[in-house]
């Protein structure tokens, strides 16, 4: 029997980048409503890892993907599942924010809503405020809604970017270092807004940044050479973890 | 070399602590040459303790400072940072280990003799050694990183509270045989209560290390 609050299920997942493994056999579950952050070295498969939830890994050529991801009781490696409503329907936030060029900031938030057939214009007007008031952008922009959306400061776009992925609502929303450009300002309001977020979404975000994982999240995930080493309440990660690797990895000695 | 850094750092902050120790051991001992030594020169040796109770104030202080900055500045995790608590933690502990020191040699210089209470001092100066043993052993604990010395310290405070009730009955009994001791075995109770205290100081100091070291919390627990 699954736990009934375990939401997304990792079992067993490898990846390949040609003929080079880059995470071997990665087994974790996640709850719902939860924020779960990613940490390890450069090059140690955070950012494959959480590319193999969306299903963005497999876009590149040669990339291999194997193992089940469970979305509830869904894996979304089934061979019936498309990968494109997957990529559309579970957000992902870049460490460089990429606001679609040519758009005004209105149609960044709005393009997911039409893609996924919402016409009606005041029901589009109502979800990009609400999006963008959900990304603690609207007060900001709410003037000049057509703008283009590149020509927000980095800090504003990167509130774009999740107000866009937050526009269809989606059930998780991954994070790829998502601060690591932005000031501290800037990165303190992205990471209240992700705590805010947790009433509706379930959060994965990958950071360098020790204590913005230990800020932001409930439990934390350490991998090293494509390998899960430990996974565990984020307030016993930092304090007292587990395994030495870790502890040499949080205090800088690895 | 941000680690170098911190590391360098926690080794001050370590070294502020076991100068800080070694001046309330100093204290303890000479506190109890004041109160069993018939030879020594009680005023010269009680103004020694004044002064060393001012040089731990003053290493309080500094080491405080210090502490609150690697916090700030270097946001220690996991051992490193439950070193720095238990320090804070210690700080704290020995600074109040210097002041029940300093009270024990006030006391100490004004007490008389009588051949009465010959049992109650002997009781005394062997709850006096069990305390200083205690002490010792919290703080070469803590310098050695030693979790096992510190849960042997721990153990040994009940017997320090066995000895301290041993002399409060023992001085009870010399109140009823002579009247005119009220006052010495007064001083000599609250002599003995401050030993008590000074136990449980150094057990402070030994939950710290255990802390330190493990991660676990044992205050208030049965080891
Ligand atoms: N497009 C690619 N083609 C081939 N190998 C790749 C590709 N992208 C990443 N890799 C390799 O896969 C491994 C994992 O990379 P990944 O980007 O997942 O690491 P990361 O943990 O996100 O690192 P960083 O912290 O630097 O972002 C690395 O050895 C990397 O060199
Ligand atoms: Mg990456």
């Amino acid at each position: 029997m699954m736990n009934s609050s375990i939401f997304i299920d990792i079992k067993n997942l490898m990846a390949w980048f040609d003929t080079m493994k880059v995470l071997s056999g990665i087994n974790l579950s996640i709850e719902r409503n939860k924020v779960v952050a990613i940490i390890g070295p450069s090059g140690c498969g955070k950012s494959t890892f959480i590319r193999c939830l969306n299903r963005l890994h497999e876009e590149v050529r040669g990339a291999r993907v194997k193992g089940k991801v469970f979305l509830e009781d869904r894996d979304i490696y089934d061979p019936s599942v498309d990968p494109v409503l997957i990529r559309r329907n579970i957000g992902m936030i870049f460490q460089k924010p990429n606001p679609f060029p040519g758009m005004s900031i209105y149609d960044n938030v709005a393009l997911g809503l039409k893609l996924s057939g919402v016409r009606k214009r005041s029901l589009l007007d109502e979800k990009v405020e609400m999006s963008l008031k959900r990304a603690a952008l609207w007060k900001e922009v709410k003037d000049n809604l057509n703008r283009p959306g590149t020509g927000l400061s980095g800090g504003q776009q990167q509130r774009l970017c999740i107000a866009r992925a937050l526009a269809i609502e989606p059930p998780v929303l991954l994070m790829d270092e998502p601060t690591s450009a932005l000031d501290p300002i800037s990165t303190s309001w992205i990471e209240e807004l992700i705590q805010n977020l947790t009433d509706q979404v379930t959060v994965i975000i990958v950071t360098h940044n020790m204590q913005q994982a230990s800020r932001v999240s409930d439990r934390t995930a350490f991998l090293l050479n494509g390998e899960l080493v430990e996974y565990n309440k984020t307030s016993l990660f930092f304090t007292n973890p587990d395994d030495e690797r870790s502890e040499a990895y949080i205090t800088g000695r690895l | 070399m941000q680690t170098k850094f911190l590391d360098e750092r926690l080794t001050q902050l370590k070294s502020l602590i076991a100068s800080m120790g070694g001046c309330a051991e100093q204290m303890l001992k000479e506190a109890g040459l004041i109160t069993f030594d018939k030879e020594v020169n009680r005023e010269e040796l009680y103004k020694l303790v004044q002064n060393r109770e001012q040089e731990i104030d003053s290493l309080q202080i500094r080491l405080g400072k210090h502490c609150f900055r690697v916090l700030a500045r270097q946001a220690p995790v996991a051992r490193d940072l439950r070193l720095v608590l238990s320090i804070i933690s210690i700080n704290t502990a020995l600074e109040r280990m210097g002041d029940l020191s300093l009270n024990i040699a006030k006391k100490g210089k004004a007490l008389k003799e009588d051949p009465l209470l010959e049992i109650p001092f002997e009781k005394l100066k062997e709850m006096f050694h069990q305390i200083t043993s205690m002490i010792r052993g919290c703080l070469d604990a803590f310098i050695n990183e030693d979790d096992r010395l510190a849960r042997e310290v721990i153990i040994q405070d009940d017997r320090a509270d066995q000895l301290k009730d041993g002399i409060c009955v023992k001085l009870k009994e010399c109140i009823l045989a002579n009247n005119d001791l009220v006052d010495t075995c007064i001083q000599l109770v609250s002599i003995s209560e401050m030993l008590e205290r000074l136990g449980d100081q150094a057990t402070n100091i030994a939950e710290e290390v255990i802390f330190m070291e493990t991660g676990r919390d044992v205050k208030h627990k049965k080891l």
